[in-house]
């Protein structure tokens, strides 16, 4: 190894850090030991490196950084306190993945005959995606930020989040694909309970046996509702009960 | 988890990630709410951080990717070539850094070029290595190595700028905010 490559090592290494265990620093260190004038360097650029360090160190960041930190998640806090089934989420987690696949084999039961097999499979695969809170592309508190994320889309632009939802506050959009298609997921925080309304645009649409009015299925505290209109296919799942979705969809 | 939990780890992180996330961004309102949306993702997964010398390092990590995804979903992430130029450096000792003031520091820190920045911040703000370097932006060793020694050449010619010239300005970050 020679000076200079030495040189490029020892330049990298952490001030009063842990040097790493590799051949090469191995290498570079034990020659600066036997060359007095690259260990003069090293000390020299070692010292120069512990002085930025310092002063970038003492340098202090806003001073309201800390608390706007602190009460944002206070807000976000308050909006999970008031859904108790996110407050219980992973005591619960087991209970919910037998209750959603019971709701599956019961919208399966009782839907059958009404609607076609494309949203009964959907509704299905989706129950199973829901056992876990699933994780979002972007998280929205506000309504009108959930609408430019679909406007943003040219697959969902025309999609309408019925009316008596659109009061409440977001939570966040997801796009996933299913069976080669493309569906946006909008998780909404509706009275305390969490509401997940699936987009299902175009053709699959057509084809998915979906009714203009809503249908409902409930089973325990879930429920779902599954309507078509102007070309695009709505489900909503909701730990809460069909009752409560009734009231809002 | 508890309110006092949350701020014990909040109070503990928040000052390096915060300059890091303004190395990242040079925008200070980007670089808060980065720092924002960093505390509110461990707060919703905090049972993944199960070690508590690992929070540091998934911090960074999460605050990189977060800020990796805003680029990408603003389609307007630049690609860098590290330039091969060498500069005749002037001198910068110690004791000249040791007369500047910590905001003349971070401000010839964050004047640095995007690319070269996060490395530089890890290196001084946290003490990594380049190893720890390149796992924590995912990039590979023998880049970071190039980043980090570029970096580190433009810094002291900035700070021996700033030395030679103390009334020289650099140009201002983006955004407003109020500092201690």
């Amino acid at each position: 190894m020679t000076r200079e490559q030495a040189r490029r090592i020892l330049e990298l290494l952490p001030s009063g850090g842990e040097a790493p265990a590799d051949p090469e620093t191995a290498a570079a260190l034990e020659l600066a030991r036997r060359d007095p004038e690259l260990m003069s360097w090293f000390q020299e650029r070692q010292r120069l490196d512990r002085s930025i360090r310092e002063k970038l160190r003492s340098a202090r960041p806003p001073v309201d950084l800390l608390p706007a930190i602190v009460s944002g998640w206070k807000q976000q806090a308050t909006i999970r306190k008031s859904n108790p089934w996110n407050h219980t989420r992973y005591l619960a987690l087991a209970a919910t993945v037998v209750l959603l696949f019971g709701i599956a084999a019961m919208i399966w039961t009782w839907m059958k005959p009404a609607e076609g097999a494309r949203l009964t499979a959907f509704r299905a695969d989706m129950t199973n995606f829901l056992k876990e809170f699933p994780k979002l592309d972007v998280y929205l508190e506000r309504q009108s930020e959930v609408r430019q994320w679909l406007d943003q889309r040219p697959l969902y632009a025309k999609a309408e989040i019925p009316p008596q939802l659109r009061k409440f506050p977001a939570i966040g959009c997801r796009e996933l694909a299913w069976r080669g298609e493309n569906v946006a997921l909008v998780c909404l925080m509706v009275d305390g309970e969490i509401v997940h309304l699936f987009i299902i645009p175009r053709d699959q649409a057509a084809n998915s046996g979906a009714r203009s009015e809503p249908r409902f299925a409930a089973a325990g505290r879930f429920a779902t509702a599954s309507w078509f209109r102007a070309g695009i296919t709505y489900v909503a799942m909701t730990p809460g009960t069909k009752a409560f979705l009734k009231q809002h969809i | 988890m508890t309110e006092r939990e949350f701020e014990e780890v909040v109070t503990a992180h928040y000052s390096g990630l915060y300059w890091f996330a303004l190395s990242l961004t040079r925008q200070e309102n980007e670089a808060r709410d980065l720092t924002q949306q960093t505390f509110y993702i461990w707060a919703c997964k905090h049972a993944q951080v199960r070690e508590p010398a690992k929070l540091r390092s998934w911090l960074i990590t999460t605050l990189h990717r977060e800020f990796l995804g805003r680029k990408r979903r603003e389609a307007r992430f630049p690609h860098f070539e590290v330039s091969a130029v060498e500069h005749e450096l002037p001198a910068v000792t110690p004791e000249i850094v040791d007369r500047l003031d910590s905001k003349t520091v971070m401000d010839a820190l964050l004047n640095v070029d995007e690319l070269f920045r996060a490395p530089l911040m890890l290196f001084y703000f946290e003490g990594y290595s380049y190893k720890q370097i390149a796992e924590a932006l995912n990039v590979p060793r023998g880049t970071v190595m190039s980043r980090l020694a570029r970096g580190k050449e433009i810094l002291r010619c900035l700070l021996a700028d700033k030395a030679l010239d103390p009334t020289s300005m650099f140009p201002p970050l983006g955004g407003e905010t109020k500092h201690d």
